[in-house]
């Protein structure tokens, strides 16, 4: 098979199957349609199990320091109630963000777009993860100190499993954030190295 | 301009020439379901975009553009999903009629083009569309003498692996 022989096959051929698979003006708007409400759904559903994750983490780590509920532990709850919603916003921003890009520029141009957008969510995401997580296990520890003052050993304990537990967070958060967007961004530098290779 | 006016000419434009959007999805998706995602993410795509589409360049330049931005971008997504390719496509050659040996050829063609990596399938294809370097470079944001040299070792590459597909 010569290569110049299959080219002038390519686009008649190709015309033929795209005749039968024209479709009509009213078939290309359902589809649009569809897909608006496709991409709205799956944004909806990310953030549904995203906030279910973040609940079972509050209930997980509040149950404990919010026994016998004062003041205090009003305005702690209310604070991290705060950054929750902080962080709900910056996912679905981010998610709307992401699924509306525009790459209309060339396809290096567009690699290269799409690599800096995942990074920049990538970082969001790990930045308004950390700032609730951190917030909520300083407080904890300074409801905790406070509580067992008189004990050192205890504080020691409560502050180790306090940095223990921010490092976990960390490193759950980064494997977590590297399985949603970073297989897809290493997939597209691929693209852009093998692009721009001589 | 008004929404029903850019609605009626986009799609009179997109009917005109979505012969490219088809021919994309079958370069970049191997199964009937995945080509008809494709074909409604480059659909939905070209129509997100179409309201900031400068008509100083040509249209079919710009639909090549996201229509090859839409597949690449989205290649994660169909890898992710079970491959049924080869029953797809059983199905789908053995509903072509046995005289039509340039489809067969084609067919091969295809079956070659998906052995290559995602950015070589773009330089193929756009060659077989028959684009000239110019284009090309505008299509994919390098040189023409740089495209000229990759797209002599890729058009070597596809020989070596039809000639395989032959034997």
């Amino acid at each position: 098979m010569n290569l110049d022989e299959l080219k002038k096959n390519w686009k008649q051929e190709s015309a033929a199957q795209a005749r039968e698979k024209q479709l009509s003006k009213e078939e290309i708007m359902q589809l649009l349609q569809d897909k608006s409400t496709d991409i709205r759904r799956k944004i909806r559903r990310r953030l549904r199990t995203e906030i279910s994750y973040y609940v079972i983490i509050l209930v997980l780590l509040l149950t404990n320091a919010l026994q016998g509920l004062n003041l205090t532990k009003v305005l702690y709850l209310g604070f991290i109630l705060l950054l929750f919603g902080m962080l709900i916003a910056t996912l679905s921003h981010k998610s709307r963000q992401l699924r509306s890009v525009q790459l209309t520029g060339s396809l290096r141009e567009s690699l290269t777009y799409m690599i800096g957008k995942l990074d920049s969510t990538m970082k969001s995401y790990m930045a308004a993860y950390m700032a609730l997580m951190v917030s909520m296990v300083v407080l904890l520890e300074f409801f905790m100190v406070a509580k067992h003052s008189g004990e050192p050993a205890t504080v020691l304990l409560w502050l180790a499993g306090g940095f223990i537990t921010i490092a976990l967070s960390y490193w759950c958060g980064k494997g977590y954030v590297r399985r949603i967007l970073g297989k897809y961004k290493v997939q597209l530098v691929s693209c852009l190295e093998e692009l721009q290779a001589s | 301009m008004h929404v029903e006016e850019l609605e009626a000419e986009f799609i009179d434009l997109v009917n005109r020439h979505q012969g490219i959007i088809h021919r994309m999805c079958r370069v970049y998706a191997a199964t009937a379901s995945d080509r008809q995602d494709l074909f409604q993410d480059i659909l939905y795509n070209l129509w997100k975009s179409y309201p900031a589409f400068k008509h100083e360049a040509a249209f079919t330049t710009w639909m090549y553009r996201i229509a090859l931005n839409t597949a690449i971008t989205s290649l994660r997504k169909f890898k992710r999903k079970p491959q049924h390719v080869e029953i797809d496509e059983t199905i789908e050659n053995a509903h072509r009629t046995s005289d039509d040996s340039g489809g067969d050829d084609i067919e091969l063609l295809h079956q070659a083009i998906r052995k290559l990596n995602p950015v070589e399938r773009a330089l193929i294809m756009l060659y077989l569309e028959d684009l000239s370097h110019k284009e090309m470079s505008e299509v994919l944001g390098l040189t023409p003498s740089n495209i000229g040299v990759k797209l002599s070792r890729i058009k070597s590459k596809l020989q070596i692996l039809l000639r395989q597909q032959e034997l």
